[in-house]
């Protein structure tokens, strides 16, 4: 093997094997349409939401594509569908039901200084579908909404949106390299002669 | 520093544009005139300049790619092309037409580039190539420079 496909299958490890999105660099919120640039810096989020007993739960998940041993924030925003009143002083939990099965139950304490904002960061630890069902103990409010997430075992294979953005990435990266290392050797290349004057 | 990060891609990311978008149009202009105008020697001056233009387009290219790598890996990481939101589609579209571009590149840089040469007062077949492919990856920059800016307006 070259030199340069040496250096490029180093490259290549180090662009897409130690890439984490650092969790707390994320200040999170659900509305992101609007300005251009934030709903750029925003599109890494998984988001969703569902109605029950009269409330809006918004889910939202970051990052996108929860990964085997990373740390997730799972954010939960609770909006009441018939005024579109934010509701806050829930008492709230999250159910995690991992892909064998078990189940354990988290709270979900509201985020101070943000009303109706309920959140918690969890560390998946199996790959598979998570059932996350977000539960309202409130007695004149009682809700719930499930959602769930696939689990990847790492950021290159995730659903297929994923897989398919690191492959195109990585083969514009290839293809780049390739007219590199063909650039610089054809200016140590001696002229030849046109075979088809 | 995101936003001095962001700020650097997008910068170099337009004098890429400038470099190769910019080179090739130029390029195709000058070329159309010296044939139009059947003026030999404009063929060869541009021909003599062709290794310091490749210079300018391979630089061009590099700034285009690794300014576009950067802005993907502050919005998340390398794999994030938005998909499969119509602007990921586009993304995508971008990323296939910019490795066609280079592949068509990477020929007249290897294949052709190194043999054009003035034979009995007439440009060589390979020069010929040169103008023939410089031209197909014109329509091919410009179809992504739309496709840039529909990405930029798809959401407003």
């Amino acid at each position: 093997m070259s030199n340069g496909y040496w250096v490029l299958a180093i490259v290549c490890w180090l662009v897409f094997s130690g890439i984490r999105s650092p969790v707390a660099a994320h200040h999170g919120g659900i509305g992101i349409e609007g300005d251009l640039v934030e709903w750029a810096l925003n599109i890494d989020q998984w988001q969703e939401e569902q109605i029950d007993q009269g409330h809006r739960i918004k889910f939202l998940a970051y990052p996108r594509q929860p990964v085997r041993g990373g740390r997730t924030r799972l954010i939960f925003e609770i909006q009441a569908v018939a005024t579109g009143a934010y509701v806050g002083g829930l008492a709230m939990q999250l159910r995690l039901q991992t892909p064998d099965g078990a189940t354990r139950t988290v709270p979900l304490p509201e985020t101070a200084g943000v009303t109706a904002y309920y959140e918690t960061a969890v560390e998946f630890a199996q790959v598979g579908e998570y059932r996350l069902t977000a539960i309202s103990t409130t007695p004149d409010a009682s809700f719930r909404a499930t959602f769930q997430r696939r689990v990847s075992p790492s950021v290159l294979l995730g659903d297929w949106a994923t897989i398919t953005g690191n492959l195109a990435v990585l083969a514009a990266f290839t293809m780049t390299w390739v007219g590199l290392i063909a650039a610089v050797q054809r200016r140590f290349t001696a002229f030849q002669i046109d075979p088809n004057p | 520093m995101q936003p001095v990060l962001d700020y650097l891609s997008t910068f170099l990311h337009l004098i890429g544009m400038l470099l190769f978008a910019g080179g090739h149009i130029w390029f195709g202009v000058f070329t159309a005139m010296a044939e139009r105008h059947q003026r030999r020697m404009d063929e060869q001056v541009l021909a003599a300049h062709l290794p310091v233009l490749a210079n300018g387009f391979g630089v061009g290219v590099l700034l285009l790619f690794g300014s576009g790598l950067l802005k993907l890996l502050l919005w998340g990481e390398p794999g994030l092309i938005f998909l499969p939101d119509l602007y990921g589609w586009i993304l995508l579209s971008k990323l296939l037409l910019y490795m066609v571009i280079v592949a068509n590149g990477i020929v007249i840089e290897r294949r052709y580039l190194p043999v054009v040469r003035v034979v009995g007062g007439e440009m060589s077949a390979a020069w010929r190539q040169v103008k023939l492919r410089a031209r197909f990856n014109l329509v091919l920059i410009l179809i992504v420079v739309a496709l840039g800016e529909t990405l930029r307006f798809s959401r407003l």
